[in-house]
């Protein structure tokens, strides 16, 4: 299921409202989200529980298993098998297909594909299951005794699917000793709404333009056609996740459990490295604590790290080609920047470091968006007028003025220009009229506002894909 | 501060809660949209089968979706929502998009009525569209509906489905949803849904009974066509589309791709090669609106079809005669030869076609002035669908028909037995007029001397048959999409040497239908 279809908000999200909110005991709770939760992740794909329960398991098992060898030479063994049976359920279901297809070419046989499909959120699950038991083995945390916490952890809906990559010390205390307080409930539902509207209303309007202009024949489209066009998806893949990232944390919150923070406004960065420290942080985190620390960080072998890390972010968002390159892309800049751009960057006016940052992330959504790297090459020709493309055409320019007011309006909203400008009205307006005491009307209301424009346009479109499922 | 959390408690809460009793108590489900043109799914019948493998909860969210609180002022406040995104400048100009990329399948190839006789087989009906019974309503209830809009879809009996793999296929391949637009845009741009029952005169009673008839004895010929339509790759499913609406006029903007039209031309060549010399094979391909449209600025926009058609027709075979149709239609596009609300072209439109295939072999029209000029009210097609553009809205289109003045029967098939119908169905509306829509076979028998000609065609042949009534014995009509016999035999049968393939440019375009007409024909 999907945080912003239908069913979620008007059948889902209700009957689990009533049903969690009706019994007091915190284990009952925990039961109803982890059955709420196998509930919301067999929607669509019952089978895969199965393999969900499994990684818990695993999870639970091993988890006990280090606990209790804590500090001995040979727990290290212990958790590589740990850690390779998660890898291999994510390498197999995930990249077995991709292995194999190239393994043909390799070697031009014609191994069989296994055609199994991509369990939704594997990549999120199982990095969760690696993460707990890392943790476990250099004893930040303790394994803990009951099964339902780590079910809870691996399974909690809000999180399950598209992430942010909770840890396990994240939500340890609020598993057994949350309370309910509206005060939370309701900076929950701020928060949830607020990414209902950036993935409803922002990204799926962006998803539904784009393509036109990034799916055109290369030659076909304008200079402009194609950095719109590449401009909207930009637009649409950040309002797409992080609105999810809301979701999740508000949905967490509803339910008392605090999740990380995973974006950070990364559009307003002045660098790759900035960048990646403000999109996707919980993924960031994981690479850094998980590998490039582990493997020397920037003390030992600095190249080599940080090329293993980016081409495994790479990889990480998918099973193909493109992803790595992309990774790689990300890996290249930020050593460069560390080398000499930062310097650079110092001699030159601020403004210029935007808008280096502003062209190789839009270089970067094209490596990232076409999964056929030729396709993707060509439309960078088209970017920079090399295939006898017009500058201009009608085409781009009836889009753009048929959707200039959309268009400025979700660039403003990437960057913290409408919080900033919210709180510069609270000090200029007059005391009697400020939003501060009247603010238990305007924020309601807003959040209503938004709900029943989510509404409409669901129910005026089921065109609903999410894009991070594929990872 | 606490009264400031109880409010927005209570608002989201109390809106979730609203709107999930409100779509638990109101049962009354609608079996049809008039605004989108099709039928609405159905709560979809539990099996556990179609829980596990996934199929149940697709349907389900179809269903939750189609037959959700208000959905109808819901999408036209949508509509308005989206209005506020820009600006339409002084021409007055949109484009929009069609949403479900998957809108090139159902163009052409795709949707394939289903006449099913059991009650179990609904569990494969997939995607939107799903059976929608009436049930016993009367006729008159029928009606009623019939004459709401543009309707279509109306299921009499028990158990008739339309079979959408497309969408389920799409859905499966792409990481798009295809959900309503799509299903809308199939609805739209394929000339309408499929299962289109024929109610109204009163033969029609009898025409329920027997498609239900029909429906029983159904074809192990239709289960084939359905496994060949989920062969289709991603990659064709991935094209997109966009309509081009310039004041009062919606028009789709038509994009060419030579090897589709290669393609086209080599089924042609290849079906050729094995009927052989004897028989006389005619090519038309109609080119669709943008092509005249009234404003070269945005004419411009889409490439020319006249060249598209020219390159199929170089590529043909010297046995393959090639109707310039496109040229006739060129000297008249000031005339109303398309309709401004609908994707189709109109009777005059297709008249002037007729005039230049006419022509072409030797024969002479029958001049215009000879017909009755009948209209059957306005009405607001395909085009309006897609866009649901307020000028339009305020200028529908009119519905203009020329009356053949010979006696003939014409008689359709869905699926099962022939079904005699009126050429002009009253009771349709839009462009399902002409012909009743798009069976998968029809013929008409004349009381001429002559020959016999076998059309191969996709809706854009419907308002042009008519004006072949007068120069054959026997027309038979085969609907490329949804035909399930076998085409030489019922040439040999009925000893056919004319065959006219009359298609609309999408063959030029996306290589779906002439694949569809590969594996019909037996051309590969």
């Amino acid at each position: 299921m999907v945080f912003s279809s239908l069913v979620f908000l008007y059948g889902f999200l209700p009957v689990l409202f009533l049903l969690y909110f009706i019994f007091n005991s915190t284990l009952y709770r925990n039961w109803i989200l982890i059955i709420a939760s196998f509930t919301f992740y067999a929607w669509g794909e019952p089978i895969w529980v199965l393999l969900l329960i499994f990684c818990a398991f695993i999870g639970y098992y091993f988890g006990k298993l280090l606990n209790k060898h804590r500090g001995k030479h040979y727990n290290k063994y212990i958790l590589t098998v740990a850690v390779t049976i998660n890898l291999s359920v994510l390498i197999f279901f995930k990249y077995i297909d991709f292995l194999l297809q190239n393994l043909n070419l390799l070697l031009n046989s014609n191994l069989p594909y296994s055609g199994i499909g991509l369990p939704i959120g594997i990549s999120f699950f199982t990095f969760q299951v690696i993460s707990y038991l890392v943790d476990i083995y250099r004893g930040s945390i303790s394994a803990p005794t009951s099964k339902v916490h780590v079910l809870l952890y691996i399974s909690l809906f809000p999180q399950l699917i598209a992430g942010p990559i909770v840890r396990y010390s994240d939500i340890q205390h609020e598993m057994d000793h949350r309370t309910f307080s509206l005060s939370n409930f309701s900076q929950g539902i701020n928060r949830f709404v607020i990414g209902l509207g950036k993935k409803v209303i922002l990204a799926n309007t962006a998803g539904e333009i784009a393509p036109l202009f990034l799916d055109a024949p290369s030659n076909e489209i304008s200079v402009l056609g194609a950095w719109f066009g590449i401009s909207l998806f930009a637009l649409q893949i950040y309002f797409d996740f992080s609105g999810y990232s809301d979701m999740a944390i508000g949905l967490g919150k509803m339910f008392g459990f605090t999740y990380p923070e995973n974006f950070n406004y990364p559009y307003i960065s002045k660098s790759a490295t900035e960048f990646w420290r403000r999109w996707n942080m919980s993924l960031g985190r994981f690479f850094r604590d998980y590998v490039y620390i582990p493997l020397g960080g920037s003390r030992k072998y600095y190249v080599r790290n940080l090329f293993i890390v980016w081409f495994l972010t790479g990889f990480w968002h998918g099973a193909s080609w493109n992803f790595m390159f992309w990774g790689l892309y990300f890996g290249t800049l930020i050593w460069m920047e560390k080398k000499f751009l930062f310097a650079l960057f110092n001699k030159l006016p601020k403004w210029f470091a935007h808008v280096y940052l502003t062209f190789i992330m839009l270089i970067g959504w094209v490596f990232f968006y076409f999964t056929d790297m030729k396709k993707g090459f060509e439309f960078m020709s088209s970017l920079f007028g090399l295939n006898n493309n017009p500058f201009v055409d009608l085409t781009v320019e009836i889009y753009f003025y048929n959707n200039v007011l959309f268009f400025i309006a979700a660039i403003l909203i990437s960057t913290p220009l409408p919080k900033w400008g919210y709180q510069k009205l609270l000090i200029l307006l007059p005391k009697t009229l400020h939003p501060g005491t009247s603010d238990n009307i305007t924020v309601p209301v807003f959040n209503f506002v938004i709900l029943i424009m989510v509404t409409t346009l669901l129910v005026g479109s089921t065109y609903n894909p999410f894009l991070y499922f594929r990872f | 501060m606490k009264g400031k959390m109880n409010l927005n408690v209570i608002l989201f809460m109390g809106t979730l809660l609203v709107f999930f009793l409100l779509n638990i108590f109101h049962s009354d489900d609608e079996v049809v949209t008039n605004l989108e043109n099709r039928s609405l799914a159905q709560k979809p019948p539990f099996t556990w089968k179609s829980l596990f493998s996934g199929q149940y909860v697709q349907d389900y969210e179809h269903y939750f979706s189609d037959q959700f609180i208000f959905r109808h002022s819901f999408i036209s406040y949508g509509k308005t929502l989206n209005g506020l995104r820009g600006f339409s400048g002084e021409d007055e100009v949109t484009l929009v998009v069609t949403n479900g990329n998957n809108m090139h399948e159902s163009l052409d190839s795709e949707v394939i009525p289903v006449f099913s006789s059991t009650g179990s087989e609904t569990t494969e009906v997939r995607g939107h569209i799903v059976s929608t019974d009436v049930g016993v309503q009367t006729i008159e209830e029928i009606n009623d509906i019939n004459m709401g809009g543009n309707l279509v879809g109306i299921n009499s009996g028990n158990n008739l489905q339309v079979n959408s793999e497309s969408i389920a296929d799409a859905d499966e391949n792409s990481q798009v949803n295809f959900g309503t637009n799509a299903d809308q845009i199939q609805g739209e741009l394929d000339g309408e849904l499929e299962n289109e029952i024929e109610t109204g005169e009163e033969l029609d009673k009898n025409a329920i009974h027997e498609v239900e008839e029909a429906g029983e004895e159904k074809e192990a010929g239709n289960e084939v066509s359905n496994n060949d339509n989920e062969q289709h790759t991603e990659e064709e499913s991935q094209l997109q589309g966009s309509y081009l609406v310039v004041g009062n006029q919606a028009v789709f903007v038509y994009y060419y791709n030579p090897s589709a039209a290669e393609q086209y031309a080599n089924a042609l060549n290849a079906f050729s090669a094995r009927v052989g010399n004897d028989v006389n094979i005619y090519n038309l391909v109609v080119p669709t609106a943008i092509q005249y449209l009234n404003n070269e600025k945005y004419r411009k926009m889409a490439p020319s079809q006249a060249k598209a058609i020219e390159y199929v027709n170089q590529n043909l075979n010297e046995h393959i005669q090639s109707i310039y149709a496109y040229e006739r239609l060129e000297q008249h596009k000031n005339e109303y030869i398309y309709f401004r609300t609908d994707h189709h072209w109109t009777a005059l439109g297709a008249y002037y076609a007729y005039t230049a295939f006419i022509e072409q072999i030797g024969k002479s029209p029958v001049p215009l002035e000879q017909y009755e000029e009948s209209d059957n009210g306005t009405f607001l097609g395909s085009t309006y669908n897609a866009t649901l553009n307020g000028n339009l809205e305020n200028d529908p289109d009119k519905l203009i028909y020329y009356k053949p003045n010979l006696e003939y029967t014409y008689r359709l098939s869905y699926g099962g037995d022939l079904i005699t119908m009126a050429l002009y169905h009253p009771n349709q509306w839009g462009y399902r007029f002409f012909l009743a829509g798009d069976p998968s076979w029809a013929t008409i028998q004349t009381e001429q001397e002559g020959e016999s000609i076998l059309i191969i065609k996709d809706s854009y042949a419907n308002a042009m048959v008519p004006f072949l009534i007068p120069h054959y014995k026997a027309i038979y009509i085969v609907d490329g999409r949804h035909y399930t016999g076998n085409v030489y035999e019922l040439m040999k049968e009925n000893d056919i040497n004319n065959v006219l393939f009359l298609n609309s440019s999408t063959v030029t375009s996306h290589p779906g239908y002439t694949r569809v007409l590969e594996e019909k024909l037996e051309l590969q």
